[in-house]
């Protein structure tokens, strides 16, 4: 049996998020258009979705151990997030971003190509391994929402544009993310108890997602108390999400990861 | 009118100023104590140390909830502040290799085992006196209303608390087990021998492995050859199939092997490697070649196959897949135990939990030791009583963030 073509199923996808992203961007008001873009974005989300079905499949285990698969994840759960927000709060613009970020993983995978072999090593082997990734790029795909929130909202400012209604919705995400995040984090304790024997060893991963998980913290009670600093509150978040990309794949580059017990790819 | 710092009510300001107190405090400590850190007395000390710190807590919010200062311990610049120094110090722990350093700023400062450092203790004193005394406010009177701030708050008091505290109580020991031994005797994490009150008996120790994976190398260089990152390497369970430029097909395969005159034959003995036949066809010249190839291993030559002029095919030695120990616990008093260990399925027994740790990897799976971890940390039910607090405050957080507009913003002082 031949390896499943992930380019295909790629170009698919990004071919299909391009489209949507294109009838947004020229006719955002078109009502048609928001249909047909609507159907672009979720039938290149659901043709990624089959590859990761078809992947599992053929691998015989979770998608989930190297960084290439975790991108995977992340490209399929940011466009569904963004999808979700254009239907609850009609922000296109967060269609816009979801659809570019998720397509620019994608694309990384693309560019870099891995193999995808079956071997799972037994620290991996365990119930906890789908939900514990899983709750973790939930985590990630909804708090890079919130820093594009951010993002934009800075732009904004610095365009002079009235943008109150933005950290709102960050919130929103952040909340969500945050949910999600320290979910990851404690299932990974339970995990790592079952595992290596103890719930938490300051491993240079369990470090770096508490650095992540605080970061948070700061942004949910700076924002709780000061509802009208928004633009503290918006850097905040942006500088929160690049302590999360270290923790993602920054680690790796660290003095402090040789001795990680986080690594699964070569 | 400007408020002036230390003026009442405080805010940022006193906050980063006492932040910058207590690193000053906590980094004059070591050096006054020439490196040496905060040690957390045992059993029961960590528990008098545990109950003084949560009734002080408890006795400030019921004589002093009023005065400037407890209320200041649970603002939000106080959160924000005490979480800032936890953070920061745990970039410090993220950057800093955690092992003796050749620097010896970083050894006295501990920086190099931050978590057993006056700084990082006086870091946790603060944040979780401000968290505990927050979490008070919420808990009495109690209202279901302020359930999810409760159950998010109490859960990483309790947690934080019972794990920093009670670490002066965990024992992890790693006992080297021989087949068909007992053994008593395990090793601290300082390396000394820890004489134990249950013995385990060695049985048997299986390890099972996935099928050998191939690879190219340029014999005149030895480098693998990268025809495509996507292909670097191809195992054996997806042949027939195509390596790069190359058709392969498995003609026999022999799990244990051995090499007899000019071919392999299976063998049934010690280090008795893997060995397959294969047929290499190459795409581009239509070209095949025929022959063995083995991983070899701490007994036996490895053996490649050659392709071409240039490239050989080798066989990388087996990933394990899974490895067990089959064990019998024994108890002085006859009590005994029959299990299997096997990673991420320990055993619990009187209060020890015991992991298949490691084995002699060299020998791979003809070795004939185990390495079995016992674990004993007496505080874990409370911490895990706090995690399932923070687990079921997730859900809150959930609906918080669900809510289409985020309502009324609670005061918070």
């Amino acid at each position: 049996m031949e390896w499943i073509n992930f380019e295909s199923f790629a170009v698919t996808s990004l071919t299909c998020w391009l489209a949507a992203f294109a009838w947004v961007t020229l006719k955002p008001k078109n009502e048609t258009m928001r249909r047909w873009a609507n159907a672009a974005a979720i039938a290149g989300t659901l043709v990624l979705a089959a590859f990761i079905c078809l992947l599992w499949l053929r691998i015989d285990r979770p998608p989930m151990r190297t960084l290439g698969e975790t991108r995977l994840w992340y490209s399929l759960l940011l466009p569904a997030i963004g999808l979700v927000s254009f239907w609850r709060w009609k922000y296109n613009w967060l269609l816009l971003y979801s659809l570019f970020m998720g397509a620019l993983f994608l694309l990384i995978n693309l560019l870099k190509p891995e193999t995808h072999d079956k071997s799972l090593m037994p620290a991996l082997q365990s119930v906890w391994f789908v939900p514990h990734v899983i709750v973790y790029m939930f985590a990630y795909a909804l708090l890079a929402a919130s820093s594009l929130a951010g993002l934009k909202a800075i732009y904004m400012d610095y365009r002079g544009k009235n943008w109150s209604e933005v950290p709102d919705l960050a919130d929103n995400f952040v909340y969500l993310g945050f949910a999600f995040l320290t979910m990851g984090l404690l299932f990974g304790a339970l995990w790592a108890k079952e595992a290596w024997g103890h719930y938490w060893t300051w491993d240079p991963k369990e470090t770096w997602a508490f650095i992540t998980w605080t970061a948070y913290l700061i942004y949910i009670h700076y924002r709780y108390r000061h509802n009208d600093k928004h633009k503290q509150a918006m850097w905040i978040l942006v500088m929160a999400f690049v302590l999360l990309l270290v923790c993602w794949f920054g680690v790796n580059y660290l003095p402090t990861a040789q001795n990680s017990v986080h690594t699964y790819s070569s | 009118m400007k408020r002036k710092t230390w003026q009442s009510p405080w805010s940022y300001r006193e906050g980063i100023a006492i932040t910058a107190g207590l690193a000053l405090i906590g980094f004059s400590m070591q050096l006054a104590l020439q490196g040496r850190g905060f040690q957390i007395p045992p059993w029961p000390g960590n528990l008098y140390l545990t109950l003084s710190f949560a009734g002080i807590l408890a006795l400030l919010h019921h004589f002093y909830r009023g005065s400037s200062i407890v209320k200041w311990f649970r603002s939000v610049p106080a959160a924000v502040t005490s979480a800032a120094l936890y953070c920061g110090l745990a970039i410090l722990m993220g950057v800093i290799p955690q092992s003796q350093s050749s620097s010896e700023i970083v050894n006295i400062l501990g920086l190099n085992r931050l978590t057993s450092s006056w700084i990082f203790a006086l870091a946790n004193l603060y944040f979780l006196s401000c968290l505990g005394l927050a979490t008070l406010k919420r808990l009495f009177p109690f209202s279901l209303k302020n359930l999810g701030y409760i159950l998010n708050h109490l859960g990483l008091w309790l947690t934080l608390v019972c794990a920093s505290l009670g670490s002066s109580d965990l024992q992890r020991l790693s006992m080297t087990c021989y087949e068909g031994k007992i053994e008593w005797r395990a090793q601290a994490e300082k390396g000394q021998l820890v004489e134990l009150p249950l013995a385990i008996e060695l049985k048997d120790f299986k390890l099972e492995e996935y099928l050998p994976k191939i690879t190219l190398i340029d014999h005149h260089t030895g480098k693998i050859v990268l025809q495509n990152k996507k292909s670097q390497y191809f195992s054996l369970a997806d042949a027939p199939g195509t390596f790069g430029d190359y058709r392969v097909e498995v003609e026999k395969y022999l799990p244990e092997s051995g090499f007899i005159g000019d071919r392999f034959e299976r063998v049934n003995e010690l280090g008795a490697p893997p060995a397959a036949q294969l047929k290499v066809t190459d795409n581009r010249n239509g070209e095949t070649v025929s022959g063995w190839i083995s991983s070899g291993s701490f007994l036996q030559q490895p053996f490649a196959l050659k392709v071409d002029e240039q490239y050989s095919l080798v066989m990388l030695p087996p990933e394990p897949k899974k490895f067990q120990s089959y064990i019998r616990v024994l108890f002085p008093d006859g009590e005994q135990y029959d299990t299997t260990l096997e990673v991420n399925k320990p055993f619990s027994i009187h209060g020890w939990k015991l992991y298949q740790l490691s084995y002699d990897s060299e020998k791979g799976r003809w070795s004939e030791l185990s390495v079995i971890e016992l674990v004993r940390d007496p505080w874990l039910p409370a911490v895990y009583f706090g995690v399932f607090l923070m687990l079921a405050g997730t859900l809150f957080l959930l609906r918080d963030g669900a809510a289409k507009k985020k309502g009324v913003h609670h005061g918070m002082d």
